[in-house]
């Protein structure tokens, strides 16, 4: 089963009198395990479909799907529940909680979840093990260089274990080597433990990188190539 | 939970400290303040229940509605004296009579009254002994002398020594007697100061016709807060006699208890609106404080986290200043009692020596006492309200969209 359902998903805002149609009828599934990059120039759609389908907005019309649940309907303590328990998110600005420790950063989602103080402390060492950040536990994210800000970020996202982490524009604040490290991190999570990654981003880089490349322009697919 | 909202309150600390001061410091005032008044009242209530009742006040039945010595009065004061003294070995029992009359001189005549004393079980009670600005206190056995306000001897024309008539309403016809001045008083009551005549209740029951007969008996308890088990012993015990009212001093002087009771309700309005007004500052600093986290709200709500959660967040951070505030507050309010209590405020230099309160002239020195129940409740109070007043930006973060409250710069 997929893990996104997008259908005929439509979104309009409304700037002023103007209306935008940021989205115009767009269909995606992603399947478990993809590394895929939504690409496009800006106001094409990318950031858009990106807050669809993690659940942080709502459709005009059309339906979002995930893991089978039509979010449509659910109610806000429901949304961020499934937020909570099978997405991740990775934003470019890092969007670290500023008076948390990198280690209380990325354990937060496990407290919301409501896990046990011993499993929560072993899940959360490993983590940041795993994305180079053992011996920066106790680090505050203004103690930390933008890269390293970003590997908390990625810690907490895939702390809970989601079936998805949607990454927007994660490496835009970073410098290119910074960048290439962050996504050798992401690319190893995703081979070795087989979590599903959805980006929207301008960077060569990570498109360099993806085995499926979607690319939206005004609102639509224009195409979906496979690596 | 509980760390994040402490650190959410210490990262702004100036912002959080502002606010804590200000609710600690309205309730320091509060607690000073009522514990003054407490003070007061208590000096009040201390000083009508000694001069004109006492804790539990035997009296002739109708009197309290009444106080008509020839109507209402208690027969054979003295057995009743002896019954309650009995009873209270330790205690002071007075026999007083209070009467109404016209008081001449050679020049002038004025109305007065009368309160009828034993002076030396007086002395255990009142401190009306010690506010003789001339001449002497009544002997115990001076049946023919007078002690009168210094005001009244004025507006008699009259001085140590001098002679003047008692007139009023006697048993049968109208009474008079022939009284001799033997001090002054000056208590600092206007009241007192002008129409008060003391004598002795010997000089009181001749010049009324009713040997042995006294308006009150009055029992004077060192703890009053045994007033309730007094009453019932003391109405037990004269349960054998008929035609007495027997009361506690809240029945016997209420007025002045309604007055203190009054005036302690406007006073907790005050500090209600006080306290409210400490509410909106707090209101006012976490509604900005939530502003200015919006961004960071949208982060913690796109992760996971509920409104629910978001609001629990905040609401303990309301609580955390709220407990912090009433920790300090009680702790500023209680240094100040504490002083208040050893040394009190002098009033003297502006108001004189005494002033007068609801007809009761008490010392303008007011010393603070423990209310405790109202620090407990002022406190409580301090913290619900911390609490409530981040309700309504809580409930707004509740509202909040992740994606819009992310675009929060």
């Amino acid at each position: 089963m997929s893990i996104v359902q997008v259908r005929n998903l439509t979104r309009t805002y409304k700037q002023g009198s103007l209306e935008v149609q940021a989205l115009r009828g767009v269909d995606l599934d992603i399947e478990p395990g993809e590394f895929t990059v939504l690409m496009g120039p800006s106001g094409s759609g990318k950031t858009t479909l990106l807050n669809q389908i993690g659940a942080l907005d709502l459709p005009d019309g059309g339906s979002v799907k995930v893991e089978g649940r039509e979010l449509a309907g659910m109610s806000k303590g429901e949304l961020a529940k499934l937020r909570l328990d099978r997405l991740g998110f990775v934003f470019q600005a890092y969007n670290l909680v500023p008076v948390l420790s990198a280690y209380e950063n990325a354990e937060f989602v496990l407290l919301l979840q409501g896990v046990a103080a011993a499993e929560r402390r072993t899940r959360v060492m490993a983590l940041l093990g795993e994305v180079g950040l053992r011996g920066m536990e106790d680090r505050r994210p203004t103690e930390l260089s933008g890269g390293q800000q970003q590997r908390v970020a990625v810690a907490r996202a895939i702390a809970a274990n989601p079936a998805l982490v949607l990454a927007d524009e994660p490496t835009a604040n970073l410098d290119s080597a910074t960048s290439e490290e962050l996504l050798d991190t992401m690319e190893s999570l995703n081979r070795e433990h087989g979590i599903t990654f959805l980006f929207a981003t301008h960077d060569p880089r990570v498109k360099d990188r993806a085995r499926r490349v979607v690319t939206l322009v005004d609102g639509k697919v224009q195409s979906d190539e496979r690596r | 939970m509980l760390r994040l909202a402490l650190r959410n309150l210490l990262r702004n600390w100036i912002l959080s400290g502002i606010c804590c001061g200000a609710v600690a410091l309205v309730l320091t005032f509060v607690i000073m303040g009522n514990n003054l008044n407490h003070g007061s009242y208590l000096a009040m209530l201390d000083k009508g229940i000694s001069s004109t009742a006492g804790h539990v006040v035997v009296q002739g039945e109708g009197w309290h509605d009444d106080p008509d010595p020839l109507e209402h009065r208690v027969e054979d004061a003295d057995a009743v004296t002896a019954t309650v003294q009995g009873m209270y070995p330790k205690a002071a029992v007075l026999q007083r009579i209070f009467l109404g009359g016209l008081l001449t001189s050679a020049t002038n005549s004025v109305a007065v009254a009368v309160t009828a004393i034993r002076p030396d079980d007086e002395r255990k009670v009142t401190d009306l002994h010690e506010n003789i600005s001339e001449g002497a206190w009544l002997e115990a056995d001076d049946e023919r002398g007078i002690v009168l306000g210094f005001e009244l001897a004025k507006k008699l024309e009259v001085g140590i020594g001098k002679k003047v008539v008692l007139m009023g309403q006697g048993k049968e016809e109208v009474a008079s007697r022939l009284f001799r001045v033997r001090g002054l008083l000056r208590t600092g009551a206007a009241q007192a100061d002008g129409f008060l005549a003391v004598t002795t209740v010997a000089g009181a029951q001749d010049f009324l016709g009713q040997p042995g007969a006294a308006s009150q008996i009055s029992l004077h308890l060192k703890d009053p807060a045994a007033t309730d088990a007094a009453l019932a012993s003391v109405k037990q015990a004269l349960s054998g006699r008929q035609g007495l009212e027997i009361l506690d001093w809240k029945e016997a002087v209420d007025d002045l208890y309604e007055f203190t009771e009054v005036d302690r309700a406007t006073n907790n309005k005050i500090m209600v609106i006080i306290g409210l007004i400490g509410a909106l500052v707090i209101l006012n600093i976490i509604l900005m404080s939530v502003m200015e986290r919006m961004r960071e709200f949208g982060v913690m709500l796109a992760i996971g986290m509920t409104p629910g959660q978001l609001r629990r967040l905040i609401l303990t951070e309301g609580l955390l200043l709220g407990l912090a505030s009433a920790v300090l507050g009680l702790v500023g309010g209680s240094l100040i009692t504490l002083y208040l209590v050893k040394y009190g405020i002098d009033y003297s230099q502006m108001m004189g020596e005494t002033m007068e309160m609801s007809g009761v002239a008490i010392s303008t020195h007011l010393y603070g006492a423990w209310d405790t129940g109202h620090m407990t409740a002022s406190t409580i109070i301090a913290v619900l309200l911390s609490v409530a007043a981040t309700i309504y930006p809580a409930w707004k973060a509740g509202k909040l969209q992740p994606v819009e409250a992310m675009r929060h710069v």
